[in-house]
């Protein structure tokens, strides 16, 4: 198993970020950013938490290459990461698109700024980036060693997720990728040979999104799903059989074994655990991309909390009856209305659009009981529906998802689809971030707490 | 709860429960103990807990990585997510204010278990 370091930037603070360090000045711009961490079974993560552009006056005038700050500014800049519990991380950028590298007077200087940096808070990590127009370097410092590493990965989301470096490829398939993306070809097996996808719950949804990453070729998918297989879920998906139901399968071993049909390079790791059971936090903290297939409002908000604070991509996908009334076990169905739902980092959560929020939390947990009668209503309307042509739309939409995130073959992604099975349709609804969603300023790139 | 609370009842634990440690995540502050002791009849004796003490809220949040069984049977109890980590939650309405100590609520709320 390969340990590596990864620094993920969530999109409201790269494009300023982005636009900072390039922003031309009498010096070289500099930008700091201040990290958490989390560990991974197989990385360490650095979470861009904050960004913070110094004021002109920190600045002193330097005879060597770059800039050069006030010790004072350094001062409060660490008591600001002290007093937050956070790391720095110092940006600065070269043009080009070569692979770019630091020089040897950004190398010294950071070599003494890291290790100040790491007298005073050795509890987090601490850096110094050099971006570049399409790749990044630079040096990094995690905690408990005082071994500075040059290798690193650093993923930043806007519309899409970008990762560098960008993977070794010659400037003919390079080519060949930036103009034709879901051809097959060495960078597109590649990108999608490297990734790694969580699908959470196994059922109508979750079996179908599964079977299309297979066909995909994503490198790993982790299937979580704590049940067997029951009469229910045959009306909800193809993917299972009776005979699954005779042997009373296990979600996760059917997929297993249909992953293997599909595409036996495909790496199936099986949680047989709830959300938010230890093995479930462990095997999402290590995916790229979380696809949840959930039922409940309860799940979908630690999914969302976990993608959060990891900054991962979060894809939620979920189908409703509705009948039109509720409270009519023979009620003609109003709706039946599909929601696909794509959260990247820094970008809107299901909190900021009303989707969750703490109400309907505490209504699901049977705070209302004419709620849950409602519930009960519409849960068994639900498991005797024949509903599997209209989550396989959803899946496929959700893998579509994925595939875009991954490959970058459209500049833009819809952030919340809507699929009206009576009349076939799907639209998009847009949502727009919620400056004050208290979730995203709490959990965004939290991390892992740290201890003292 | 006022932040000065928050700091007084912190210290108590911090001194009070060898090996706590805190965090802050968001706007909470997050106890650790180590180890708290269940009353007897408890299986296992002793767990985990975490106190969370939200300024939004009037009462501290009470977690155990472990629920024990009494007298051969475990209680209800629902799973939670406090900073990326799953904990045991349980229903107890202790009648605690901030005038009490925070050795009374933790020792309150295991008495749930008595």
């Amino acid at each position: 198993m390969t340990t590596g370091i990864e620094v993920r930037i969530p999109g409201h603070l790269w494009g300023r970020l982005w636009e900072e360090v390039r922003r031309p000045g009498p010096r070289e711009p500099v930008v700091f950013g201040l990290v958490s961490h989390a560990q991974t079974l197989n990385r360490t993560l650095l979470l861009v938490r904050d960004v913070i552009v110094p004021p002109t006056t920190a600045f002193v005038e330097s005879k060597a290459h770059g800039a050069k700050w006030t010790g004072a500014y350094n001062i409060s800049l660490l008591n600001e990461a002290l007093e937050r519990g956070l790391g720095i991380l110092i940006f600065h950028y070269h043009s080009g698109t070569a692979q770019v590298r630091m020089s040897e007077d950004d190398k010294t200087s950071a070599r003494q700024l890291l290790s100040a940096f790491q007298m005073v808070a050795p509890g987090r990590p601490h850096g110094s980036v050099v971006l570049g127009d399409c790749s990044a370097g630079g040096l990094i410092l995690v905690p408990g060693t005082s071994r500075i590493s040059k290798n690193f990965r650093l993923r930043f989301f806007s519309d899409e997720m970008t990762t560098f470096p960008i993977l070794a490829a010659n400037a003919a398939d390079l080519l060949s990728h930036q103009s034709q993306p879901l051809l097959e070809g060495k960078v597109t097996r590649s990108k999608l040979a490297n990734l790694v996808v969580a699908v959470v719950g196994l059922s109508g949804g979750g079996t179908q999104v599964a079977r299309h990453l297979a066909c995909q070729g994503v490198g790993e998918l982790i299937g979580i799903d704590a049940q067997r297989v029951t009469r229910d879920n045959l009306l909800a998906t193809g993917e299972f059989g009776w005979l699954d139901i005779l042997l009373r399968r296990r979600k996760t071993s059917v997929v297993r074994s249909q992953v293997w049909w599909i595409n036996r390079h495909v790496r199936f790791t099986a949680v047989n655990a709830f959300v938010p059971e230890p093995p479930t936090i462990a095997a999402l903290k290590r995916a790229d991309l979380i696809v949840g297939c959930v039922n409940n409002l309860n799940a979908r908000a630690d999914l969302q909390e976990i993608a959060w604070r990891y900054c991962i991509p979060y894809v939620d996908v979920g189908l409703g009856l509705y009948p039109l009334n509720p409270n009519d076990e023979l009620s003609e169905i109003g709706a039946i209305s599909g929601n696909l739902f794509v959260a990247l980092p820094g970008g809107a959560c299901l909190w900021c659009t009303g989707f969750l929020s703490d109400e309907k939390i505490q209504l699901e947990a049977g705070g209302d009981r004419s709620y849950l009668r409602t519930k009960l209503a519409r849960s068994r309307q639900n498991s005797a529906a024949y509903v599997a042509s209209f989550n396989g739309v959803l899946a496929s939409l959700a893998a579509s998802d994925v595939l875009q995130l991954s490959l970058d073959y459209a500049s833009t992604i819809a952030v919340r689809k809507q699929f009206d099975a009576l009349s076939g349709a799907v639209s998009e609804v847009v949502v727009k971030k919620n400056p004050h969603c208290p979730k995203c300023s709490s959990v965004l790139a939290a991390g892992d707490p740290l201890w003292q | 709860m006022t932040t000065d609370i928050i700091e007084r009842l912190t210290t108590e634990l911090k001194d009070n429960y060898e090996g706590a440690v805190t965090a802050k995540d968001g706007g909470v502050t997050l106890v650790l103990l180590p180890e708290v002791h269940f009353p007897p009849g408890c299986e296992p004796a002793s767990a985990a807990a975490l106190v969370a003490f939200d300024p939004s809220k009037a009462k501290p949040d009470f977690y155990l990585k472990v629920i024990p069984a009494v007298r051969g049977t475990q209680p209800q109890h629902g799973n939670a997510l406090v900073a990326g980590e799953n904990w045991y939650t349980f229903s107890y309405n202790l009648g605690w204010t901030e005038e009490h100590t925070a050795d009374q609520f933790v020792g309150g709320m295991l008495r749930r278990f008595a």
